[in-house]
């Protein structure tokens, strides 16, 4: 079970929305889909679902057009959509059908997902009477109810407090865990470091950046230095050619441009006898990646 | 098709479990139960019958038998002697009697008798006219007779004209029979379609508006969601409409008047309606729902909320305005070119029809034709519609206009996949 996207491209008259996209999601691996606001994650996605018409490239499931071998599919649209006035139970149970599970099928995963995300008390009360938390815990059943094989997850912890942010990135382990090939995208890059292997970033329609999230940061070399010592490090660390030194209380951030100029830091400060209790050197995060990939020209 | 069931049924039971059909179905019940009962029960206290005393000092010869027979047989009379009348005046103001007559002769020799009406108000007079008829005819007939006439000469004065009613067309329907019945026909088409094919438009804006659209349409094919939409709607459209003829004709059977209808003073003959006229009417409301819903549908599909929905609707609701205007039109001359010409385009057939089927005379090819007409051209609008809706329902922020309909339908028609379907690699990496 394999989503590949390749060269996938659309445009609304000259304005390319999506240029020459191409990646690869496989069973059991979640796919970070990343980029600013307006970069085009969410036509791209709209593209894949066949809810727009692109104009270059091929999307495929399997190796064959997923148009014609459309797998099951698990939606949470940014803009999340159910029916106000129905209910819970009536509405989920009724996606759930038209993904052509029997009404006994859904009414039984429909109570086991109710349960497992602690609204079980809430299925025969119309959507518009819950608050935003539990609308969005509804709308992500509506995605999975149905055992889907491709899972499609347009930031899904957006609205969640940070009990159910956790509630529900156990819920996402698991869907990997169960082999679902899933896309995810998010602006919180905790989020997507915690989950995906395979990251893009997008910026107005091109990509910037993809591939595997840890030689994505290997690529940028371990060049975040982090020092904590009760001394203050300050007079030592200027002069030396390092840059974008910031100090928190008692720890001190900084970039070097390559691991020898860290070496050579590290034995100025032992000759120097000043005690460091911590000398971390760390690969950019994601956040970082991001900013400078899609902040830049901004 | 499997996927066009589940929506059919959904939207069926939605649209049977809201508010709005309920009240609408209880409300529509109520006023045919009032049409049907209220002339029933309201009948018998209003002016059309009642107790009159005459007291007749004129000497013509009145009785209450001739007053039966001439003036008004609805009414109870009785002819008393002269000395009551203070009594009988006293059990008018009671209301125990509807009218006291005082017929008296007049003032002078041969003058012409004089007729003294009172009632406690006017509405209970409507036989005025038909007594001061009778006392005249009688007061002729006594004047002619003390003239000493022959009985040819006094035949000859008193003879009224011979009066013969002669209709040419006999198997033709009366403006006046017609009317009511096909005007009723008419209206009640207009409100299903504009109720149920507007409920197919709400229905399509709200999804749109709450966007769970985007959800389905990844679970179903927009054609298939609108077919099944517009005929869930639809079913339940027919399930109010079989509510409302079982109550209005137990009504009719049980509490009514047969088959003639009053409702103030006009009436309603629905024998005229027979069983041609009620087969063509179910055919033309199905289709006319189909044809209106679709369009309704690409209309509510092209908002982005359901404030929007009025004026992406109107173009539709002008047709069937037009329509309707129209039918009412060629009501006054069912058969006339303007009829006949209106019958065959198909956004105005099926009220046009209608009222050539329910009004006029129209050979078989002049229903036939035109039905197929509306039908095929069903599927096409339903065709066009199902792009625009195709197009329009993933589309916000647009103003809903014309213009916007137009370029769903240049833009929305091709698959949404690029047109090379190149080689197909990458199987392997299938896990």
């Amino acid at each position: 079970m394999t989503l590949e996207i390749k060269h996938l491209g659309k445009q609304y008259g000259d304005k390319k929305v999506v240029d020459d996209v191409s990646l690869t999601v496989k069973a059991g691996e979640a796919f970070g889909l990343l980029g600013g606001n307006g970069a085009g994650k969410t036509t791209t996605i709209r593209s894949v679902l066949g809810l727009l018409e692109y104009n270059q490239g091929e999307v495929l499931w399997d190796g064959r057009p997923f148009l014609e071998n459309r797998p099951s599919v698990g939606y949470l649209p940014e803009e999340r959509g159910l029916y106000p006035k129905e209910t819970v139970s009536e509405q989920l149970t009724y996606l759930a059908r038209l993904e052509g599970m029997k009404r006994s099928e859904a009414q039984k995963a429909l109570k086991s997902w109710l349960e497992r995300l602690g609204i079980a008390e809430h299925e025969q009360k119309r959507v518009e009477q819950l608050s935003k938390g539990n609308q969005q815990k509804v709308q992500i059943i509506s995605a999975l109810i149905h055992n889907p094989d491709l899972v499609i997850l347009d930031e899904p912890f957006s609205g969640l407090d940070p009990v159910n942010a956790d509630l529900l990135a156990s819920v996402v382990k698991e869907q990997i865990a169960l082999g679902k090939a899933l896309v995810f995208s998010s602006h919180q890059m905790m989020q997507v470091e915690q989950f995906c292997e395979n990251i893009c970033i997008l910026k107005r329609g091109r990509m910037q950046i993809g591939g595997k999230l840890a030689d994505i940061k290997r690529s940028y070399g371990r060049s975040n230095l982090i020092l904590r010592s009760e001394a203050d490090l300050t007079p030592m660390l200027e002069g030396r050619g390092l840059l974008d030194i910031r100090r928190d209380a008692q720890e001190w951030t900084l970039k070097v441009t390559d691991e020898v100029q860290a070496h050579e830091l590290m034995r100025a400060l032992g000759q120097a006898g000043v005690p460091v209790l911590k000398f971390e050197l760390k690969e950019p995060s994601l956040h970082e990646i991001f900013i400078e990939k899609v902040g830049e020209a901004v | 098709m499997k996927t066009f069931g589940i929506v059919f049924g959904y939207s069926f039971k939605e649209r049977v479990r809201s508010k709005s059909f309920m009240w609408m179905t209880l409300l529509l019940v109520a006023v045919i139960a009032a049409i049907v009962l209220i002339p029933r029960f309201t009948g018998g206290s209003t002016a059309a019958s009642g107790k009159v005393a005459v007291i007749n000092t004129s000497g013509l010869p009145i009785d209450a038998k001739g007053l039966s027979a001439a003036v008004s047989p609805a009414y109870d009379w009785k002819v008393v002697p002269e000395g009551e009348l203070a009594a009988q005046t006293d059990l008018l103001k009671k209301e125990d009697l509807d009218a006291v007559v005082a017929i008296r002769a007049g003032a002078e020799a041969a003058s012409a008798p004089q007729i003294e009406l009172s009632v406690n108000r006017k509405d209970d007079a409507g036989f005025a006219q038909n007594l001061a008829a009778y006392v005249d005819r009688l007061n002729v007939n006594a004047q002619v007779g003390e003239l000493g006439l022959t009985s040819e000469q006094s035949s000859a004065l008193t003879a009224s004209p011979a009066f013969k009613l002669t209709e040419l067309n006999a198997d033709g329907r009366s403006m006046a029979q017609t009317f009511m019945p096909v005007y009723a026909l008419l209206m009640v088409m207009f409100f299903m379609i504009y109720l149920f094919a507007g409920n197919v438009a709400t229905s399509v804006a709200v999804e749109k508006g709450s966007r769970i659209q985007e959800i389905l349409i990844t679970k179903v094919s927009p054609g298939q969601l609108l077919a099944g939409k517009v005929m869930g709607v639809g079913m339940a459209g027919i399930l109010q409409f079989a509510i409302l003829f079982g109550v209005g004709a137990l009504l009719m059977k049980f509490g009514g008047s047969g088959e003639a209808l009053t409702i103030g003073s006009l009436n309603f003959d629905l024998s005229i309606l027979g069983g041609k006229t009620l087969v063509v009417c179910a055919i033309l409301y199905v289709l006319g729902y189909f044809f209106y819903a679709t369009l309704f549908a690409a209309a509510g599909s092209i908002v982005s909320r359901s404030e929007e929905l009025n004026q992406s609707m109107l173009p539709v609701s002008m047709l069937l305005m037009a329509a309707f205007f129209l039918s009412m039109i060629v009501l006054n001359d069912p058969n006339g070119t303007l009829a006949t010409v209106g019958s065959y385009i198909p956004f105005l057939t099926p009220m046009v029809l209608l009222t050539r089927v329910g009004a006029g005379e129209p050979a078989m090819m002049e229903i036939v034709l035109p039905i197929v007409i509306l039908a095929l051209s069903t599927f096409i609008v339903g065709w066009l519609s199902s792009k625009i809706y195709r197009g329009g329902v993933l589309l916000y922020g647009q103003k809903p206009s014309l213009g916007t309909m137009l370029k769903m339908l240049g833009t929305s028609g091709k698959a949404a996949r690029p047109a090379s379907q190149s080689t197909i690699k990458g199987a392997n990496d299938a896990v």
